[in-house]
């Protein structure tokens, strides 16, 4: 029976498959040839049928063989089992088959052209109906093609699966809180640059990278080292607070005191920035780093995983730490007398080198924090995924008010949440822009930023 | 796989070079070729020299190699850096190109992202007076070099730019399917295992997405099927780094099965996807991010995903080629990693080549040229399998010689595509979303 003889033939699994295909893939075009004239063949011998059409639990395409394949599924896109599905090829030719378990069937054909795929109504349990209970689809050889039936109805035992409906309020609150979320850790690596900015009047674009080497680091200590990531997070900190108080030392101090300018040191800042891009591309290449290893649910009311909490806990304190160090330590009021006033406070006998070097350092480490934190929320870090938060970033210092550290805090948020919330609206690639626009509207009415004049303390 | 030390540094010259030209903005500086590390090992053969400073293409066969070495891209370098590397050894092996030994001209293309990279080492390339180009893998990177390359008639032959619209492009050949015979197979995968999907897509903003999108969308509907998110302007930007917002989005849309269609960022998508709690069997991947996601952060399971990706599944004796030149040249010890991506499609692009300088008996784009699609099969001709057969029929007077590699192309048509190529659609297990070959879909390319 040549039906039989191309069943065995065409169901072949995998290697089997492959070999057959190797031994004789350099004759490709000839055995296109030889096939075809077989075909054409067997249909002058047979004139009344023509190409065998076999069934199986799975179908191979090649030169002679296309795939004629679908599922049969009830209204709960449930599989339905049993049923009994028919073909007929273009010159009459028919084969039959019943769904395997998971609902489907696969028929190997050996002719190309119109089929007709019918749905047996009798076979089907009580309660499902065919939509259309015939198809006509169109097969090509060496391709796998459709034929798939979704019935009205389901038996009795078939459940829904379907997910539950999501209001617009509900999204609504999940991408706020995903703001939310977001805003925090943006507001983390906000408060370092303006400080940094408040005390020294300069606008690093390389803080960026102090998020990216928070988030390496993280990835070296956690994963690579199988530390904790609580331990993992100190060590990171700690270390991404030394680079600040390195570059201080070897580059922004020695800069500072033979009086660069402000636009030339921005400069540097720019440069620096690519230079760690590129160390970091060189070290870690292009991939994507995981923190985090482990799987975990959505959950609670704000529907984000448990990590997602506990990054906004330790963000909020940390936070709060620093609002309350600057506004009542000696050193915070110290910090905000060199942002108000550098030669007043000089002369007042406040060392200022002291004051930015050790602002160097906080700012750096709570940014490095903020790389971990970013890391472990978003599936991982890569080389360019503080550059690609460092225009949030500044957006949020501007919009909070230059030089304020509260300020920062309360840009950081509006920032994360309206780009988040905007993708209700706008196209998903734009959300990044929301941030910038309300950026440009509320420096048009309140240019020294929402809390500019204020509460200027850092 | 993840870290790589190795290829890390592999990319040094490359990526210095490329640093220190954004940096001092400086003209531009001969990168070391990657190649040059002859370390033979086994019975794989060493890498091929560097072409010296008078190996042109007036003299001798000097192929530009312009691979992703650096960027988003760079983890499909190492299958393509050992295709060119190997087909090269081969023809030198087998008496160089016309009787003389064939060089490499190492260069990295980086990727859509930093095109500043690109730009600058297609510029330096271009001043070594290359054979032909064989390169880029993005098509992002392709659409940027022809302004340049097109004026010489310098010819690009990439082994796995796949943007629809490189069709007909002047002096460019590809021997890898389009999208859009890709979107089709992937289509019809989706079709075939949920009748009148709902299909929710996650894809980037870049001319490879959207053009792959497109094509997805098109078959889906026309199937019965629906997209309800992921249309135009559903796209996230190819720099995104967060994706929950995303993920929320398409899931409020209630899809049955979502695909994704992005490169490495399906590493951050995954997590997001899963924590929301969606099944990965319900995924759907394309060849720029079917890949092994075992040492991923929080990836569900994604035991009956599918994914599609072009090119054929090479048998076991190209594949350990490929393993063997890597381990002993470029990858300096590191194997492939089972990664084989548009390998034996390099490998070709480089044996065509070859032989069509043969039969032009010259070394330059402009004598070659003519020659590229009767080597592919489009005249018919002897069938030679190997570079040292073809060479053989060549050297006894033959001048209509089909060449069939690995790739198992059939000859290129008037646009320079293949007429026939191949797509396989592979099924995952655990977190490796191409465990399992299921089919190969031979795409007929009508244009």
């Amino acid at each position: 029976m040549p039906v039989v003889v191309a069943g065995t033939r065409l169901f072949t699994h995998g290697g089997s498959y492959m070999l057959h295909v190797r031994g004789r893939w350099g004759l490709i075009a000839a055995a296109i040839i030889v096939a075809a004239s077989a075909l054409g063949l067997v249909a002058a011998e047979s004139a009344v049928a023509a190409g065998p059409i076999a069934s199986g639990t799975s179908c191979v395409a090649d030169a002679t063989t296309g795939c004629l394949q679908g599922k049969v599924v009830d209204d709960n896109r449930n599989p339905v089992a049993g049923a009994k599905v028919t073909v007929t090829s273009p010159s009459a030719a028919t084969g039959s088959s019943k769904t395997a378990k998971d609902g489907s069937f696969f028929f190997a054909v050996t002719e190309a052209g119109a089929y007709q795929v019918a749905l047996d109504p009798s076979s089907l349990p009580t309660g499902v109906t065919p939509k259309t209970p015939t198809l006509t689809v169109t097969v090509e050889l060496s391709n796998i093609t459709p034929a798939g039936f979704a019935l009205n109805g389901h038996a009795k035992g078939s459940t829904s699966h379907a997910a539950a409906s999501v209001s617009f309020w509900q999204l609504l609150g999940q991408q706020f809180s995903q703001g939310l979320l977001l805003g925090l850790l943006l507001a983390l690596a906000a408060i370092g640059l303006s400080l940094i900015y408040g005390t020294t009047g300069l606008s690093n674009f390389a803080h960026s990278e102090q998020i990216t080497l928070g988030g390496f680091l993280a990835w070296v200590f956690a994963v690579q080292l199988g530390l904790n990531i609580v331990v993992s997070a100190v060590i990171v900190i700690a270390l991404t607070s030394l680079s600040g108080y390195l570059q201080d030392k070897l580059i922004w101090g020695p800069l500072r005191k033979r009086g660069l300018g402000l636009t030339q040191l921005m400069v540097v800042t720019i440069g620096l920035s690519l230079a760690l891009e590129y160390v970091f591309q060189l070290i870690f290449g292009a991939r994507v780093y995981p923190v985090a290893t482990d799987l975990e649910l959505n959950t609670g009311p704000l529907n984000i995983t448990p990590t997602a909490y506990w990054s906004m806990l330790v963000s909020i304190v940390v936070l709060a730490l620093v609002g309350l160090a600057l506004t009542f330590s000696r050193l915070g009021r110290a910090t905000r007398a060199v942002a108000d006033n550098r030669a007043l406070a000089a002369a007042s006998g406040i060392d200022v080198e002291r004051v930015i070097r050790i602002v160097w350092i906080v700012s750096t480490g709570l940014a490095g924090l903020s790389g971990v934190l970013y890391a472990l929320v978003n599936g991982g870090v890569y080389w360019l995924t503080g550059a690609q938060l460092l225009l949030l970033v500044f957006a949020a210092v501007t919009l909070g008010g230059i030089g304020t550290a509260f300020g920062a805090l309360v840009g950081s948020l509006i920032i994360g949440v309206v780009a988040n919330v905007s993708t209700l609206f706008i196209p998903q690639d734009l959300k990044y822009a929301t941030g910038l626009v309300i950026l440009i509207v509320v420096l048009l009415v309140r240019p020294q930023g929402i809390l500019g004049r204020r509460e200027r303390v850092g | 796989m993840k870290f790589s030390p190795t290829r890390a540094a592999a990319g040094l010259a490359a990526a210095a070079a490329a640093a220190a030209l954004i940096l001092a903005g400086c003209a531009t500086s001969p990168s070391a070729s990657t190649t040059t590390s002859a370390a033979a090992a086994g019975a794989a053969l060493p890498a091929v020299a560097a072409c010296g400073s008078g190996d042109d293409s007036s003299s001798t066969f000097a192929l530009g190699s312009y691979l992703p070495l650096t960027g988003s891209l760079s983890f499909l370098a190492p299958p393509a850096v050992a295709g060119v590397g190997a087909a090269l050894s081969d023809i030198n092996a087998a008496g160089g190109v016309n009787g003389k030994k064939a060089c490499i001209i190492s260069q990295d293309s980086s990727d859509g992202d930093h095109k500043a990279i690109g730009d600058s080492n297609i510029k330096s390339l271009m001043q070594s007076k290359p054979s032909a180009i064989v390169g880029p893998e993005s098509s992002s990177v392709t659409h940027n070099i022809l302004p340049v390359t097109q004026p010489t008639g310098t010819i690009v032959f990439s082994p796995a730019a796949t943007d629809d619209a490189l069709a007909g492009e002047a002096h460019f050949f590809r021997n890898v399917a389009p999208n859009a015979s890709e979107g089709d197979a992937l289509a019809k995968q989706i079709l075939t295992d949920v009748p009148a999907a709902k299909v929710g897509i996650l894809v980037f903003n870049d001319a490879y997405g959207i053009n792959l999108r497109d094509t997805l969308a098109s078959t889906l509907k026309a199937g019965g099927g629906s997209v309800v998110y992921g249309a135009a302007g559903q796209e996230f930007p190819s720099t995104e780094t967060s994706f929950a917002t995303i993920v929320n989005n398409v899931l409020a849309a209630k899809p049955d099965v979502i695909a994704i269609i992005a490169f490495d960022q399906t590493s951050q998508i995954l997590p997001a996807i899963g924590s929301a709690g969606f099944a990965g069997k319900n995924l759907y991947f394309v060849d720029g991010n079917l890949s092994d996601y075992s040492k991923t952060a929080g990836v569900p399971d994604l035991t009956g995903s599918k994914g599609t990706q072009q090119g054929v599944d090479a048998d076991k004796t190209v594949k350990a080629k490929l393993n063997d030149w890597y381990k002993a040249n470029d990858g300096k010890g590191k194997d492939l990693g089972g990664i084989y991506n548009y390998g034996p499609e390099s490998y070709d692009a480089v044996i065509t080549l070859a032989l069509a300088a043969d039969l032009a008996k010259k070394d330059d784009s402009a004598s070659i040229e003519p020659f590229i699609l009767p080597v592919t099969g489009t005249t018919g001709g002897t069938v030679c399998k190997s570079y040292a057969d073809c060479l053989k029929l060549i050297k006894g007077g033959k001048t209509d010689i089909w060449y069939q590699g690995p790739s198992s192309i059939g000859p290129l048509n008037a646009q320079h595509n293949p007429s026939t190529a191949y797509v396989g659609i592979y099924e995952g297990d655990g977190k490796n979303t191409a465990a399992k070959f299921l089919t190969g879909v031979k795409a007929t390319i009508s244009k």
